[in-house]
């Protein structure tokens, strides 16, 4: 095994739930709401399945092959050429995660606070930082997440509080006005996010308590959905309908947090706070594509691969989509169907090819 | 203009393998092959960036792949084709 660390089933938690919600909470619940309207909050509850269906899947793979990742498996379960190609898509696909995380920071920072900075250095800048990370291994990860994960959580959790000087409760009736279909419809766009749940298949074979991954890592599904379901929840209390001109409600909501006409102007600390998880998001995904490379290639080690891959990453960020429009639009409508597509169809088909195969043996025995 | 960014392209790869090059064991040679083909990938895709900005990327080809998907959902956003600019506030 090519990655020695070793990281416990909570720190994996911690990791899941800092790099899943990070992106999320910057642009879905508009987007969320161009389908479900008012109802924006239901479609996290209904969006989160997604995120237990793939750790569950996960899960399941694991045990039938213990201590191995998607890419490893795969060759097992379909054959050789065939396990190979959908082990490139999923490195593909996850290399494309990693520039669209990058874009949607860029086309963040450019588009609020640094306007004249070309896109290049804000996109260089955060994913060399990334790429030194991954290069000290997935302990690294780990720690730097434990290190600045626990006081930004709560500082971006009290900021919010903050807000509820301008909240009217009003605002969440009437409920289900056009029946489930809105809602059900706007759960495709945070399905994006629950669906990403599934790189925990590569955090599972690392975990020195393997027994506890599948508890915490459905706690960590739970936690992401409950705070997205405070944050949707929070822009329709301060904005009602209006949330929906705004790309990014949540950050717009603390622009009004205001007390004695002093406390304000909070936006640069949610700024900080977005950028470190936007940081722990980059890492984790580079990680897994970096890992995923090594073993998809039966190299002796992966470290050396992260800055030439970075490099590749902060191209493809420029490359993915054409502007921030388009970058909108394709989270809002391409996205919804190639993330879960990816990420809970095929591990789907993965374990029920896995489990046929694997029919009439005894407990720990798999076909090769 | 070009020339100096294509120029500071390699450069920056040049550096970024010379600095895993030796990080890898000589006798290790599809490791250094590796390095070598994802360099090369790196480059490459910065130099088409560069010379061809409009190059359509990995999103229209999801978007030609999933096409009917794609349509029916655009239908259900219509507020998406009135947002124009997308931070219609301006700059800090």
């Amino acid at each position: 095994m090519i990655e020695r660390g070793r990281i416990s089933s909570g720190q994996m938690a911690l990791i899941l739930f800092a790099g899943i919600s990070t992106t999320g909470t910057l642009v879905s619940p508009n987007m969320t709401g161009w389908y479900a309207g008012r109802d924006l909050w239901l479609s996290v509850l209904w969006a989160s399945l997604y995120g237990f269906v793939a750790v569950g899947l996960a899960f399941r793979l694991h045990r039938i092959y213990p201590g191995e990742n998607i890419i490893q498996y795969s060759p097992r379960i379909l054959g050789t050429f065939p396990g190979k190609a959908l082990g490139l898509l999923f490195l593909v696909s996850y290399l494309v995660l990693v520039g669209i995380t990058l874009r949607e920071y860029a086309e963040f920072v450019k588009g609020i606070f640094l306007p004249q900075t070309p896109m290049t250095v804000i996109v260089g800048s955060m994913m060399l930082v990334s790429a030194f990370a991954v290069k000290g291994g997935v302990e690294v990860i780990v720690r730097v997440t434990q290190a600045l994960l626990p006081a930004a959580l709560l500082i971006f959790l009290v900021t919010l509080c903050l807000t509820v000087q301008s909240w009217d409760v009003q605002h969440l009736f009437p409920i289900l006005e056009k029946g489930i279909g809105p809602s059900l419809k706007g759960s495709m766009v945070p399905g994006i996010w629950f669906s990403e749940f599934f790189v925990i298949t590569f955090l599972l074979p690392l975990l020195a308590d393997p027994s506890k991954g599948l508890r915490r890592g459905l706690i960590a599904v739970t936690s992401v959905a409950l705070l997205f379901l405070y944050i949707n929840l929070i822009c329709l209390f301060v904005f009602g309908m209006e949330y929906l001109v705004m790309v990014y409600p949540l950050f717009e909501a603390t622009r009004y947090i205001s007390y004695a006409q002093f406390f304000e102007h909070l936006d640069a600390i949610m700024l900080m706070l977005w950028m470190t998880g936007i940081f722990i998001k980059l890492c984790l995904v580079h990680y897994v594509v970096v890992l995923g490379t090594s073993q998809w290639l039966n190299l002796s080690d992966y470290q050396p691969y992260s800055l030439p891959m970075a490099f590749l990453a902060a191209g493809l960020s420029l490359w993915v989509v054409p502007s921030s429009q388009e970058l909108y639009r394709a989270i809002s409508t391409i996205f919804p169907f190639s993330f879960p597509g990816t990420n809970v169809l095929i591990p789907l088909l993965l374990w029920l090819i896995a489990e046929w195969r694997n029919r009439g043996l005894q407990k720990g025995e798999v076909v090769q | 203009m070009k020339g100096m960014i294509l120029l500071g392209i390699t450069l920056i790869l040049l550096l970024i393998g010379r600095y895993e090059w030796w990080m890898i064991h000589s006798g290790r040679r599809k490791e250094r092959a590796a390095l070598i083909v994802l360099l090369a990938l790196g480059w490459g895709l910065a130099v088409l960036l560069l010379y061809f900005p409009e190059l359509p990327g990995p999103t229209w080809l999801l978007e030609k792949m999933l096409s009917p998907l794609v349509r029916w959902m655009e239908g259900e956003g219509r507020a998406l084709l009135v947002l124009g600019d997308p931070y219609p506030g301006g700059t800090m």
